[in-house]
C-alpha cells in the first residue's frame, strides 16, 4: 500500500528520449529529454496538460508515431532497447508484451467485428491458441474485467456496449497476452465519473494481479492521487518533476506542479475563495522561448531561468526536479 | 442601451421551471409505423426555481436530461408539458415573434470551444453578431461595443479581427462567453463550458465566470458532470437521474449532508485530490445508468440503489423536503422514513 516502496525490477526504462516532428512551421521537440523508470507492479502517472507529450510519449514507446518524426534515446524493455528493433520484431511486442488501452474506445474498437473476434485475434495472432481455447480465454477475461453474460456479449458489436463497457473490452484485449507493460492514455476522461471510479478500481485490481507495470496518463491529478505509485509531471515536452506520488504531490518542488495542483478543484473547493490560476498560456513548441519554458508563466521567475533551460536534479531519493529555484518553492 | 431595466435586486425568482416534461419520440428499429410511437422521457416533472443573480448548478451522468433541461427553458428544444416562467412571463405560451425580443435576455455559453465558433468569421463579428441580430447598436458603435466585450472577458481587444483557428481552447471559451454577453443578457446557461479545457485553463474560465456574476450581476443555469466545479460556482445544486431531479439542496449542505443514496455515490466517485493517500478504491455505483425509453415503474435509481426496499420497484418517490434543512429536497423512501 506504501508509494514509496522500491520495486524490485525494473519492466521498462526509458532513457532521455527525444522526439522531434518535422511541420511546416519548423522542426516540434514534442518530447525532449524524458527518463522514467516503471517496476514490475507499479503504477506511474504521466501527467501535464494537452500538448506536453504524455500521448507522444506512449506512442513513441509502442513505436507508432508517423515516419516524419524523429526518436532518440532508449526505451528499455525488460533490458531491451525496443528502439533499435527491425518492424517485425516490433510487430511481434505490440499488442503482446506492451499492451495499450486508448481514450476513445469506440473509435479504438473495429465497428465492423464481432466484439469476441477481436479479444481472440491477439490470442491467436500472438500465443498460437485455437479458435477453441481463444474463445474460452476470452470469455474469461471479459468476466474478469467485470462484463456481465460474457456469452452474449462476445458476439454482439463495439456500437452495441455503452462508454464504459467498451472500455473494460480495450482492457480485456490489452490484458489478453498478460503484457509486461499497460499503456492506459487517459482511460477514464471520455467516462462518467461513476464509471471512471468503477474502472479505475479495475487498474487498481489489476495491479495487484499483474506482474508487469502500468503507466496511466492522464490531466487529472486527483485520479493519479488515487492510483498511482509514482508521477511524473510533463510540461511543454519536458518532465519538470518525479518522484513517488505522496511526495510530489505534498511537497511539490516545482512551481508549474503547484500550479497544477493549486487549479485542481478539491471535493472541498467553494467560492469563498478564489480559485488559483496559472497565467498565460503553454508556449509554442515551434518557438520555445530560450531558457526554462515555464519561465514565462512562472511567478518565481529569476534572470538565469530566461537564459538557461534547467536540467533535471535529484533532490531526494527518487525526487527529481527541473528548476532553478526549487529551494525557494 | 436596454430597453429593460434590471430587475432590483432580491430574492426574486428570475426563472421558474414548473411540471416541465421534453419527450422525444424515437424510432425503434422494426416498429410499423401504424404502431403507437415510443417516447423517451428526456425531461420528467422537473422543477427549478433560481434566484436573480445566483447560480444553479445542474449535475448527472450523460444522458442523465441535464442539456435537455436547459435547451428547454431557452425553448430551443419545445417542451412536451410545463411551464417555464422567465421574469414572470411564461416562454412555452409566447409565439417565436414574441418570444425573440426576450431572447436576447438569455443566452448560452457551449461545451465546445472548437465547434460553436464559426472558423469563416472574425472573433470580433461572432461576438458582435448578437448586437447586429437583435439592432441594439449602429453600425458606428458597433466596434467600439466589441472591443469593450473582448476587454470584459480578459482577451486583448486589438485581437478583433483575427479568426478561431489563430486561439487556443481557453481563449475560444472566451469568445464564447464574449458573445454570450453581447446582448446583456440577465440569464446565462453555461452547459459544460470547461470540460473540454485543460486543467489550468478551467480554473481561469471559472474565475472569470464568478467575476462577471458579480459584476453584472448574472443568473447562472450551471451545467456539468464535474461535481467539484459546479461546487465552486453554484448557490443550490440539482441532481438529475434519469430525466428527473431526485435532489436539490443548498450547495454546501449538498456536498456535506447529502441524502438521496445516488448523490452520496455520485459525491463518493470523485477523485479527491487528497495527497496523502494513495490506492483508495471506493465504492463504485453498480451498473449503469438505463434507458429512458422503456416504461419505467418505481424509482429510477432502484436498479443500482444499495439499499433498494420493495417499495422503490413499484412506487416511484416524489421530490420531498428533508426535514431540518431549508431547501433541502430529495426524491427517496429511506428519507420519508426518516
Amino acid at each position: 500500500m506504501t508509494a514509496n516502496k522500491v520495486a524490485t525490477k525494473s519492466v521498462l526504462e526509458i532513457k532521455n528520449l527525444q522526439v522531434r516532428f518535422q511541420t511546416q512551421e519548423g522542426s516540434v521537440p514534442a518530447v525532449a529529454g524524458l527518463s522514467l523508470r516503471v517496476g514490475a507492479g507499479e503504477i506511474v502517472g504521466l501527467v501535464g496538460e494537452s500538448g506536453c507529450g504524455k500521448s507522444t510519449t506512449a506512442l513513441a514507446i509502442n513505436r507508432l508515431l508517423p515516419k516524419s518524426s524523429r526518436s532518440g534515446g532508449q526505451i528499455l524493455l525488460d533490458g531491451e532497447d525496443i528502439l533499435q528493433l527491425n518492424e517485425r520484431e516490433m510487430r511481434k511486442l505490440r499488442g503482446s508484451r506492451i499492451a495499450m488501452v486508448f481514450q476513445d474506445a469506440l473509435a479504438a474498437l473495429d465497428p465492423t467485428m464481432r466484439v469476441g473476434q477481436q479479444i481472440m485475434e491477439p490470442l491467436q495472432q500472438h500465443l498460437g491458441m485455437s479458435n477453441v481455447q481463444a474463445r474460452q480465454r476470452a470469455l474469461e477475461l471479459l468476466d474478469m474485467v467485470g462484463i456481465v453474460d460474457p456469452q452474449r456479449r462476445m458476439n454482439q458489436y463495439s456500437f452495441e456496449f455503452s462508454g464504459g463497457m467498451r472500455q473494460r473490452v480495450m482492457i480485456s484485449i490489452a490484458l489478453s497476452c498478460n503484457p509486461r507493460l499497460l499503456l492506459a492514455d487517459e482511460p477514464t476522461t471520455a467516462l462518467d465519473v461513476t464509471i471512471q471510479r468503477q474502472i479505475l478500481n479495475l487498474l487498481i485490481g489489476l495491479r495487484n494481479s499483474l506482474d508487469g507495470g502500468i503507466i496511466l496518463i492522464t490531466h487529472d491529478v486527483g485520479v493519479v492521487s488515487e492510483v498511482c505509485d509514482s508521477v511524473v509531471v510533463m510540461y511543454a515536452g519536458r518532465e519538470v518533476e518525479y518522484g513517488p506520488t505522496q511526495q510530489v504531490f505534498t511537497k511539490p518542488r516545482h512551481p508549474y506542479t503547484v500550479g497544477l495542483l493549486g487549479s485542481t478543484l478539491q471535493a472541498s473547493t467553494d467560492r469563498s475563495q478564489p480559485l488559483y490560476a496559472i497565467p498565460g498560456l503553454p508556449p509554442n513548441l515551434v518557438k520555445l522561448p530560450p531558457g526554462c519554458p515555464f519561465a514565462p508563466r512562472c511567478p518565481l521567475a529569476s534572470q538565469i531561468c530566461r537564459e538557461k533551460d534547467p536540467a533535471i536534479q535529484l533532490i531526494e531519493t527518487n525526487h527529481g526536479v527541473a528548476c532553478w529555484n526549487w529551494k525557494e518553492v | 442601451m436596454q430597453e429593460y431595466q434590471l430587475i432590483p435586486a432580491g430574492n426574486k425568482n428570475l426563472v421558474e421551471v414548473l411540471g416541465l416534461q421534453t419527450f422525444f419520440k424515437v424510432n425503434q428499429p422494426g416498429n410499423s409505423i401504424f404502431k403507437k410511437p415510443t417516447f423517451l422521457k428526456a425531461v420528467d416533472n422537473v422543477d427549478l426555481t433560481i434566484p436573480l443573480g445566483t447560480t444553479l448548478g445542474l449535475v448527472g451522468e450523460s444522458g442523465s436530461g441535464k442539456s435537455t433541461v436547459a435547451r428547454s427553458i431557452l425553448q430551443l428544444v419545445k417542451p412536451t408539458a410545463g411551464k417555464v416562467l422567465f421574469d414572470g412571463k411564461d416562454l412555452c405560451k409566447l409565439k417565436s415573434q414574441t418570444l425573440r425580443p426576450l431572447r436576447k435576455r438569455m443566452q448560452i455559453i457551449f461545451q465546445d470551444p472548437y465547434a460553436s465558433l464559426d472558423p469563416r468569421q472574425t472573433i470580433g463579428f461572432t461576438v458582435g453578431e448578437p448586437l447586429l441580430l437583435h439592432n441594439l447598436c449602429s453600425k458606428r458603435e458597433f466596434r467600439e461595443r466589441v472591443r469593450s466585450l473582448l476587454e470584459l472577458v480578459g482577451l486583448n481587444p486589438d485581437l478583433e479581427n483575427r479568426y478561431p483557428h489563430e486561439f487556443s481552447g481557453g481563449q475560444r471559451q472566451r469568445v464564447g462567453i464574449a458573445r454570450s454577453l453581447a446582448t446583456n443578457p440577465d440569464f446565462i446557461v453555461a452547459d459544460e463550458p470547461i470540460s473540454s479545457l485543460d486543467v489550468s485553463i478551467q480554473a481561469q474560465i471559472l474565475n472569470l465566470l464568478n467575476d462577471l456574476q458579480k459584476r453584472l450581476q448574472l443568473t447562472y443555469l450551471f451545467i456539468s458532470h464535474d461535481l467539484r466545479a459546479v461546487r465552486y460556482l453554484s448557490d443550490q445544486v440539482a441532481v438529475m437521474y434519469l430525466g428527473k431531479v431526485v435532489e436539490i439542496a443548498p450547495t454546501r449542505q449538498l456536498f456535506e449532508k447529502p441524502a438521496h443514496p445516488y448523490t452520496q455515490l455520485l459525491l463518493q466517485s470523485v477523485p479527491v485530490a487528497r495527497w496523502e493517500s494513495v490506492h483508495v478504491e471506493k465504492e463504485a455505483i453498480k451498473g449503469e445508468v438505463a434507458g429512458t425509453s422503456k416504461p419505467l415503474v418505481g424509482c429510477p435509481f432502484a436498479l443500482r440503489c444499495p439499499h433498494v426496499m420493495d417499495r422503490c420497484r413499484n412506487e416511484t418517490p416524489l421530490l420531498e423536503p428533508v426535514k431540518s434543512e431549508v431547501g433541502h429536497k430529495a426524491a427517496c423512501f429511506l428519507i420519508y422514513n426518516s
